[in-house]
């Protein structure tokens, strides 16, 4: 064993001899190249003084009640860009995260959560404070993903706050609390690919709508264009809802907090198991 | 060249030069965790430097650039006249923003395919793992 | 009609979530059927996009009912029609082998795969916008991946996917760079609108206003970026590492997929970047000049050292990956030649590189699994038929059409050389090819034992339908005189940049 860890060490040695010099000189050039666009003013002078023009439509569009037709009602313009002008964008995302989902629980297919014994954990005045923390985490991640169309934040930026809820019960806790309250890897699972279908069904809601009032729409569609009357509520009870952008927000929460504290779950029983397999 | 200009532009570079650099870690680094970790490090640098590709420096109504997102709902056009006129891009943001889920989505199943690869061949190093698979693979 | 595109995407993405909540009832049957008549809705919405887009010509479609370039748009002309059919058709191929060859608790994942790599490669070729681009490339690539980690007991897979995995993911990331080097430079996503900007740089485009930065070097190195990663994404000689590693352990069912649509993607990439966003009369026509010539170069060594590499093999799936590799590389030296007869020889090849390779895959696994002396022997058809149209010098199969139209295309800029290494290709690849055919005719292959699951009858079908695909399209291209001359016309519509630009924002360059 340690004549073939050597062996391949050599062999290893010479090949990098080979092939380093020729990656470095390759990102060089990269960074060369790099450097010669910004000091052109491939970028323009930075810092500018003026924004981009395709910027500058949007922060004016974002919440224009003069011009109805490309407005999507939501002060945050970033939360626009995402969940309207460029939804199909985000979709996608999205569908990254679900495909990546389906395949850590292929990879992972073989390890069961096994019971688990009760853990000890921490002591008790961590426990406590967890237990206090993880009160204000729900709450302000539901307020971050909830209120992503006024004040900053999202549906991912709220759902990655309330996925640290797992870590903090693993850590302070066992896993097995985890699994004591209800949430096996499947029930996520399940909540997981039903959010993302409501999503998607949110996503052609307006086509639904237009085929109802016989009127032309589009997929993604949030506030009425030019060309099509179909529109989301941009308001509710005189709060400024965004049309679909909220409802997006509310659903992307649950799919991003389901799916990061499944893969936190999968990776900590994952190493449990591989802890007591190896050497 | 105005002190500012200076700076920028050399941050700018600096990002260049940090892509390289992470870059380098990626292709030349024989073990797939250190592959991963400068993997991480080098989108973290384009999220970073598209930060700075939206950035911008308002001249006539203040000194400090604002957020993209509107503070009250606006009562005429030359409210929102005034916020583009100081606000950052917000498109960057917003890719960044979905170059980050991607980001996160691939890496953890990277880490989980790691993971699983250092329970077949007990290494990381991708020499050894050529080693160990090279008659078992056909 | 001008939803056609968004439906084949929603189709597409709803069949995969759909499946998903499916596979973790016990409906077992629901699954199948889902599975395929989703795939055959796919296949027929293709179709119907296809025949609208020869009668009609192209379709943009705006999600949200932004315009361009504030908003995302979808864009399908006669190029991207052929890449939706021919992977919209493996996909149905695909489905239908997954259900012969592969275990429930398997095929189960590789459905929701599969249709999350379709709808990845779906956006990849209708999108109008480089950041879709990053982003439906990234989606397909994990899908890749993950399909490649299928059986994740073998550690040969996992080893695989974590190589193709650890790269691809590192060099989509370069992609990203590239984008947004482009927002910096050109203050605009929008592949037209960077195209009409890449001609005419002073112009003003609603929304996006006028250029932002010095745009001629920005353009250059994101140029450089983009057609390296698609050159890795196509498995194009130099960055071809990968390949052979994933070919060698991926699933059959998933193998057909890679061949007709994942790989193929850095072909249409390429063809997309060359002749639509930076034409030729853009403002970096010099540098986008030496690229093509440098491309040529490369997609010629690429064809030669690979041909070279599968008279070697002697195992099927190295064979079937680097065969990949050649064809995918004669294919972009069609695709670079810069005439529409080269052009559209290029994607004719593609699709006769994908019949081809999901014949032999098909065959190869009919004939190494079964029983009966009639199966094994339509195994041996398959096999022969897809070796003889990947081989392509007899004109009952497409791939004589499509090396012949190529040859002509090279005739007329006078590339000599393209020729002859088409046919050093044709005779190198022979080797292997027929060594492959002559040992299994001779002293048949040792019968494997099939998994449990396997189903002859079953996987006899997608062959029967890829033999008729097969032989039907080469003999319609005999029969009608015609069909080649309307392929080159509505090539040579989808390469002009000028219409491209007009479709998306309806402004006349030049006016």
């Amino acid at each position: 064993m340690q004549l073939k860890l050597r062996r391949v060490k050599n062999a290893v040695k010479e090949r990098k001899l080979r092939r380093t010099p020729l990656i470095a000189t390759a990102l060089i050039v990269i960074t060369v190249a790099l450097s010669i666009v910004i000091v052109e003013g491939g970028f323009g002078v930075l810092p500018p003084n003026q924004i981009r023009e395709l910027g500058r439509t949007i922060l004016i569009n974002t919440y224009n009640p003069w011009n109805t037709t490309l407005t999507s009602y939501s002060l945050n313009s970033v939360s626009a860009i995402i969940w309207d002008y460029r939804g199909i964008d985000t979709l996608i995302e999205t569908t990254v995260l679900f495909a990546s989902v389906v395949g850590l629980s292929i990879i992972f297919q073989g390890i069961k959560p096994k019971p688990l014994g009760a853990g000890k954990g921490m002591s008790i005045i961590a426990k406590t404070t967890v237990k206090l923390v993880i009160l204000l985490t729900v709450a302000a991640s539901l307020s971050i993903a909830v209120h992503g169309h006024i004040t900053p934040g999202g549906g991912f930026q709220g759902g990655s706050i309330l996925a640290i809820i797992a870590s903090l019960t693993i850590v302070a806790y066992s896993i097995g609390v985890i699994f004591r309250s209800g949430v096996s890897l499947d029930v996520l699972l399940k909540i997981r690919y039903l959010a993302l279908l409501t999503l998607l069904l949110t996503a052609i809601t307006p086509i639904v709508l237009g085929l109802v009032l016989n009127t032309r729409a589009y997929v993604l569609q949030n506030m009425a264009k030019e060309d099509s009357v179909v529109s989301m509520p941009a308001t509710f009870l005189n709060t400024p809802l965004a049309g679909s952008i909220f409802f997006f927000n509310l659903i992307e929460y649950i799919v991003v907090s389901t799916s990061i504290v499944f893969i936190i779950v999968l990776f900590t029983l994952s190493s449990k198991i591989l802890g007591s397999k190896g050497e | 060249m105005d002190v500012m200009v200076f700076a920028f532009t050399a941050i700018a570079i600096s990002f260049a030069i940090n892509i390289a650099i992470a870059a380098y870690g990626i292709f030349t680094d024989k073990s797939l965790l250190k592959k991963l970790i400068s993997l991480i490090i080098f989108s973290d640098t384009l999220a970073a430097f598209a930060v700075l590709i939206g950035f911008r420096l308002p001249s006539v109504l203040s000194d400090y650039p604002s957020p993209p997102i509107l503070t009250n709902i606006p009562e005429s056009v030359d409210y929102l006249e005034e916020i583009s006129a100081k606000a950052v891009d917000p498109v960057p943001q917003a890719f960044i923003i979905t170059a980050i889920v991607i980001n996160f989505a691939v890496f953890s199943f990277l880490l989980g395919l790691l993971l699983l690869n250092y329970k077949y061949f007990g290494s990381v190093n991708v020499s050894v793992i050529e080693e160990e698979a090279g008659d078992e693979v056909y | 009609m001008n939803a056609l595109p968004a439906s084949i995407l929603m189709n597409y993405l709803f069949a995969a979530v759909a499946l998903s909540i499916l596979g973790l009832t016990k409906h077992r049957k629901v699954l199948d059927i889902i599975a395929l008549s989703a795939s055959v809705t796919g296949l027929m919405l293709s179709l119907i996009l296809m025949r609208y887009i020869t009668s009609n010509g192209s379709i943009t479609y705006t999600f949200g009912g932004f315009k361009p370039p504030l908003g995302v748009v979808y864009y399908a002309d006669f190029v991207s029609g052929v890449f939706s059919l021919i992977s919209s058709f493996a996909l149905l191929i695909s489905t239908m082998c997954a259900f012969a060859t592969m275990s429930f608790a398997t095929r189960k994942y590789l459905y929701i795969l599969a249709y999350l790599l379709l709808t990845g490669v779906h956006g990849f070729i209708f999108s109008g916008d480089v950041f879709h681009l990053y982003v439906s490339v990234e989606l397909i690539a994990i899908s890749a991946y993950a399909i490649t980690a299928l059986y994740s007991n073998r550690s040969g897979n996992i080893r695989a996917a974590l190589l193709y995995g650890i790269a691809g993911t590192s060099i989509t990331s370069f992609l990203f760079l590239a984008v947004i080097i482009l927002y910096g430079s050109y203050g605009t996503v929008n592949m037209a609108d960077i195209a009409l900007k890449s001609i005419f740089n002073e112009e003003y485009v609603p929304y996006s206003g006028y250029v932002f930065g010095d745009v001629s070097t920005a353009s250059i190195v994101a140029l450089a970026l983009i057609t390296w990663v698609f050159l890795f994404k196509s498995g194009i000689m130099p960055n071809h590492f990968w390949l052979p590693n994933v070919y060698r352990v991926t699933p059959i069912a998933g193998l057909i997929l890679f061949t007709s649509s994942a790989d193929l993607i850095g072909i249409y990439g390429v063809l997309r970047l060359y002749h639509v966003v930076f034409g030729d009369r853009c403002i970096i026509s010099s540098f986008r000049t030496t690229m093509m010539s440098l491309l040529t170069a490369m997609s010629m060594i690429s064809t030669f050292f690979s041909s070279l590499l599968v008279a070697k093999q002697v195992r099927i799936r190295n064979i079937v990956a680097y065969s990949t590799i050649a064809q995918l590389s004669i294919a972009l030296s069609g695709v670079v030649a810069g005439v529409p007869e080269a052009v559209s020889g290029a994607i004719l090849h593609v699709v006769a590189n994908a019949l081809g390779d999901a014949l032999v895959l098909c065959g190869f696994t009919l004939h190494a699994w079964s029983s009966n002396k009639h199966m094994r022997k339509l195994g041996m058809v398959s096999i022969s038929i897809g070796f003889v149209n990947l081989f392509g010098l007899l004109p009952i199969v497409p791939g004589f059409w499509s090396k012949a139209l190529m040859s002509l295309g090279f005739l007329k800029v006078g590339n000599l050389l393209g020729v002859i290494v088409i046919l050093l290709s044709t005779g190198l690849c022979a080797i292997g090819y027929f060594r492959y055919l002559t040992r299994i005719a001779i002293r048949e292959l040792a019968k494997s034992t099939p998994p449990r699951d396997y189903s002859e009858k079953m996987l006899s079908i997608p062959i029967v339908i890829l033999i008729t695909v097969t032989i039907g399209f080469s003999l319609s291209i005999i029969l009608n005189p015609y069909l080649l001359p309307i392929v080159i016309n509505n090539t040579l519509d989808s390469t002009r940049s000028d219409r491209f630009i007009y479709n998306l924002l309806g402004i006349k360059p030049g006016e």
